[in-house]
């Protein structure tokens, strides 16, 4: 009898321990804790204001309900770290297949001195053709930023290429009704960030 | 007619007892192959410039980049002629690019990156981009890069590399270009980067 209970308390043990391993693992998707960005629960609204598509049109975000929005602030004289992340998210929307046309990537400027939503927008192009870039007024810029919690700023540190612009460097992702439901930190790869968009989708 | 008189001069050697020393001479020959092979191997594997410095730069790449990015759709119109883009820095007038590389120093004295001159940028930087705890992206050119002494110093997306500033031609993929960088104490050293993905 004793003997029993303690096979049945080892075998609950092993096949607790193969889940859990599982899950870190990236194995099993979506059991809980196998996201790599954090999840917004609720989901946040955003702040909507009107910003510029390279054809001079007002473009919203709310324009994009229906998919999952994919929002990176960046700027196209940033060589290093927004490269680097559109590169990862392209590789992502790859990664989704089909699915991928539930998903719209949106890149609004942080230079919008620099980054006409011309310029912006083919910058975006040349990471995948399906992309979006959007520039506009930097104030209506600046609130739609800190209504998710991003920040950036113009910097002068004395390079020869004029100012840099720090900016918050995280992924946000919009769910189909426009709110904002995730969180990607910098330096996820493709693949990662492909995981996080389908529990997105299924949302 | 050679061939038959060694051939009868190593039967002489068995038939005489002194069978060990063709197999002594094969043997040594067998080394002396061995050893050019790997010399051979060593030269081609090195690093291009590891014999003339000292140190040993790998797998050089660079981003692509455009030579003037949104020129196509700005030409429709008039409208930018009047505007200030790009006249006041020589980086508005291009777009940017970045070197990465592993330098590695085998030596006993540390070595410091200074600079770097490039004929595909107007301008070249060496940068260094850094994500804080909130998550913010900064970058802030910086003096030069130190190799540490018998350790390495990796320039890769989110850390240390070279920036480029007002490109002067289209960086395509599987593009390739020179660049010269220069160091403290190894002095000038020609690399070829090769333009990909990350």
């Amino acid at each position: 009898m004793r003997r029993w209970i303690i096979l049945t308390v080892a075998a609950l043990v092993l096949v607790g321990g193969a889940t859990a391993g599982a899950f870190a693992a990236g194995l099993l998707p979506f059991g809980g804790g196998s996201l790599h960005g954090s999840a917004i629960d609720p989901p946040l609204p955003i702040v909507d204001a009107p910003l510029t598509g390279a054809g001079g049109q007002e473009v919203r975000l709310a324009d994009f309900r229906g998919k999952v929005v994919v929002l990176y602030f960046g700027y196209t004289y940033c060589p290093d770290v927004c490269p680097t992340t559109l590169a990862n998210v392209a590789r992502a929307m790859k990664e989704l297949g089909k699915r991928a046309e539930d998903v719209q990537v949106v890149m609004i400027t942080v230079d919008p001195d620099r980054d006409t939503p011309e310029i912006t927008q083919e910058y975006v192009s040349r990471f995948d053709p399906s992309f979006i870039g959007l520039g506009g007024d930097v104030e209506r810029i600046r609130e739609v930023a800190t209504g998710m919690g991003v920040y950036f700023e113009k910097q002068e540190r004395g390079s020869a290429g004029g100012y840099l612009v720090d900016h918050t460097a995280t992924v946000l992702v919009l769910d189909r009704n426009g709110d904002l439901r995730l969180m990607l930190p910098y330096g996820l790869t493709g693949e990662q960030i492909a995981n996080d968009l389908r529990w997105a989708l299924k949302q | 007619m050679m061939l038959s008189q060694v051939v009868t001069e190593m039967e002489w050697m068995v038939t005489n007892g002194m069978g060990w020393w063709p197999r002594a001479r094969r043997v040594a020959v067998l080394a002396l192959v061995a050893v050019l092979a790997l010399a051979a191997l060593t030269a081609c594997g090195g690093s291009e410039e590891a014999e003339a410095s000292g140190l040993r730069l790998d797998d050089p790449w660079a981003r692509p980049g455009m030579a003037s990015p949104g020129q196509s759709t700005m030409s429709h119109g008039e409208t930018d002629k009047g505007s200030d883009h790009g006249s006041a820095h020589a980086g508005q007038s291009g777009g940017t690019s970045a070197i990465f590389l592993t330098i590695s120093n085998p030596g006993k004295e540390d070595d410091r990156l200074v600079a770097v001159t490039t004929d595909v940028a107007e301008v070249v930087e060496i940068h260094r981009s850094s994500i804080d705890a909130s998550g913010v992206m900064r970058m802030e050119p910086i003096d030069g890069v130190t190799i540490p002494a018998g350790g390495k110093a990796e320039l890769k997306p989110g850390a240390e590399h070279i920036m480029l500033i007002g490109l002067t031609r289209d960086l395509e993929v599987g593009d390739r270009f020179s660049a010269t960088l220069q160091f403290e104490r190894a002095g000038e050293m020609t690399i070829e980067v090769e333009v990909r993905e990350p």
